[in-house]
């Protein structure tokens, strides 16, 4: 790399809703950066934000959220300085989604050929016999066995690990720079889930993507990505590499859900104690409070944790935390 | 300790309707020759990816479906295709979504208190009362009887209906992905709830999951099944430290593991479940399997039991193929 600019900036982001009574703010000034070829995980509870914020970013959001707030900006190609960038604008702009449910986001009325094809026309803006051509490449790159007869069927009669590769050559369409990925396992086996992280991984290596990996999965993301943010409540509460975070959190809310998940490798049980239980649930848009927003949940809580609104900190070069007692949360 | 529950070779096969009309009538064998026992008082996992059966199973057992032959006894009852009022009552299940699961237009109270009257559990002035119990049982404030179910979190509606199965005040409680749907930060205090409960009113349990992790915290035996069989079967411990089967090992290795990247190694297990419509000859996993022998071609592998465990391949408790698996080579070879 022959500079350190970033691939992806988000400065501030806030996505709003309208609501009958009040405008809520799902995603409430969310912060980040990717580089060239990095994987940067977000994980969260649902409600958290975490998808709204990737839909903002591909410029997909629902009908009743908009960006209210915040920049995006982009490199212009690996190593240059980002321009200022609009999701909203036209297809053909180097950042791509792959969605959770690869049955309702592919079109059932288009062969699969067709439906790789048509993503290289439309983001490219190349002619449609040579977009086939690529299409069967690009089927082939994501593990598609037997393209040339592949892309003749219907997406019902693919698996559901088919149909997601499908998804992920569609979103290769373009030759993205940025590929987002929502939940994009979450709806598929563990065997399968691994064949799909191993090869969004190696895309990743291979052409130097930058990835933003979204999953309400700890032990995915660490797997998958380099450097994790963690969302609680519309807002990024810790962010640091994932060796890290995982193993040495610095935010209440980390440490809490790191110890209430069961592994596969601890014979932790149920009801003894080991499974540590976080009380309540995650709060509503509409009743985030001031202060910080895990606190009612959080067993650490002291007045000053509400005293006035939590920012992300800097605690070493490379990590930031929005607990203000950093310092006492350690895995013990 | 005699089982509780006991399935004996259990087929449940469903013809489904090809293309060409009725003529091209397949059968999606989607349980197929089940045996398994659950003791009293014991928390039995069923792991496997979808399409293994195991829903299937759970639905077979509460009589929701039909099987097409094998039995299913309770307590030392043969239970029939049509069930009494006290054999229903017995087995309940525990339902992935509780979104759906609930009546959206009930209050919770008048959900609960509709089971215990249609059971007569309770004379009628009595019945308020023992509703609250229930949401106190499941860890719900009193106040809930009169919320309806958009009210609440989802983890909240979870404990509805665990409450709900609770009613009727069941011996055998079937989960099917009870945690599934609730988030992360909330799936600890439902399999909490699950597990106090099980020791509180002596319930046996049958869990079924696709989560390895969530499956170790809560059960004392695990049976993982595919395409439509148990290949092993195990104390839940013994399962995850010293598995026998390929397929469980290829399970095990590819659950994501906290602080464990993924290397540049192919996937633990390549291609996908054939389809349960043709599972032809022999072992029904060789065409995934990475340790796929001669015999495994023609020979449909009969169950090997051992100390209490089992498990359905040539290769169990064979020591040298076991070591064999160990090398990258030898996992990966001959499948895709």
């Amino acid at each position: 790399m022959t500079s350190d600019w970033p691939m992806l900036v988000v400065d501030g982001l806030r996505v709003a809703i309208a609501r009958a009574d009040r405008t809520v703010y799902p995603v409430d000034g969310v912060s980040f950066s990717v580089a060239p070829g990095e994987c940067l995980g977000i994980v969260g509870e649902s409600g958290s934000g975490k998808s709204l914020t990737l839909k903002a970013l591909a410029g997909v959001l629902p009908r009743v959220a908009s960006m209210a707030d915040g920049s995006v900006r982009l490199a212009p190609a690996a190593g240059d300085e980002p321009a200022p960038f609009d999701p909203t604008a036209a297809h053909s702009n180097g950042v791509t989604m792959v969605f959770q449910e690869p049955m309702t986001a592919l079109n059932p009325t288009m062969r699969i050929g067709d439906l790789v094809a048509e993503s290289i026309v439309v983001q490219r803006g190349v002619r449609r016999a040579e977009a086939r051509r690529n299409a069967l490449e690009l089927m082939r790159e994501v593990g598609i066995p037997d393209p040339e007869s592949r892309a003749q069927a219907w997406p019902h009669e693919l698996s559901g690990g088919l149909r997601q590769r499908v998804m992920i050559a569609m979103a290769l369409g373009g030759g993205p720079r940025v590929l987002l990925c929502d939940e994009p396992t979450t709806a598929l086996d563990v065997t399968i889930q691994d064949q799909i992280l191993r090869l969004i991984d190696r895309l990743r290596r291979e052409r130097g993507l930058s990835v933003v990996f979204v999953t309400h999965d700890l032990a995915v993301i660490g797997q998958i990505a380099q450097r994790v943010a963690v969302m609680y409540a519309g807002q990024i509460i810790e962010e640091g590499p994932v060796a890290e975070v995982l193993t040495d959190p610095r935010h209440a809310y980390t440490q809490n859900l790191l110890r209430s998940i069961p592994t596969v490798d601890h014979a932790s049980r149920a009801g003894d104690g080991h499974l540590v239980a976080i009380g309540g649930a995650p709060p509503d848009p509409g009743s985030f409070g001031f202060g910080c927003r895990f606190s009612p949940r959080c067993s650490m809580t002291i007045d000053a944790c509400n005293a006035e609104e939590r920012r992300l900190v800097q605690i070493t070069s490379w990590r930031t935390t929005a607990c203000l007692r950093h310092a006492e949360v350690s895995r013990t | 300790m005699t089982a509780q529950l006991r399935v004996d070779d259990l087929h449940v096969h469903f013809a489904v309707r090809g293309r060409g009309g009725r003529r091209h009538q397949r059968t999606l064998r989607a349980v197929d020759g089940v045996s398994i026992e659950v003791e009293h008082g014991a928390v039995t996992g069923i792991v496997g990816e979808s399409g293994c059966g195991k829903s299937t199973l759970a639905r077979t057992i509460i009589g929701l479906t039909e099987a097409t032959s094998g039995e299913v006894w309770f307590d030392g009852e043969l239970l029939p295709l049509v069930r009494t009022t006290l054999q229903r009552r017995r087995i309940q299940m525990v339902f992935q979504d509780p979104g759906s699961s609930l009546n959206p237009r009930k209050t919770v109270g008048s959900t609960l208190a509709e089971l215990i009257r249609a059971h007569q559990l309770r004379p009628d002035g009595l019945v308020r009362g023992r509703c609250a119990e229930l949401l106190d049982l499941v860890g719900l404030p009193t106040r809930h009887l009169d919320s309806l179910p958009r009210e609440m979190s989802g983890g909240q509606r979870q404990r509805v209906v665990i409450a709900r199965a609770l009613a009727v005040e069941p011996d055998l409680l079937i989960a099917d992905e009870a945690v599934a749907a609730v988030d992360v930060s909330v799936q600890a205090a439902i399999l909490n709830l699950l597990a106090e409960l099980r020791q509180s009113l002596d319930l046996t349990m049958l869990f079924i999951s696709h989560d390895l992790g969530v499956v170790r915290s809560i059960c004392d035996r695990v049976a993982v099944m595919y395409l439509g069989r148990v290949v092993e079967e195990a104390p839940t411990e013994q399962l995850f430290t010293d598995p026998q089967h390929p397929y469980t090992r290829a399970l095990l290795a590819a659950a994501p593991r906290l602080g464990v990247p993924l290397g540049t190694d192919p996937p633990a297990l390549l291609g996908e479940p054939p389809s349960p419509f043709d599972v032809g000859v022999g072992c029904r996993f060789r065409p995934r399997c990475a340790i796929a022998g001669e015999p495994c071609r023609t020979i449909d592998p009969a169950e090997v039991h051992r100390a209490g465990r089992r498990a359905a391949c040539h290769y169990a408790w064979t020591g040298d193929d076991r070591d064999a698996v160990g090398s990258p080579v030898a996992v990966h070879a001959g499948t895709d």
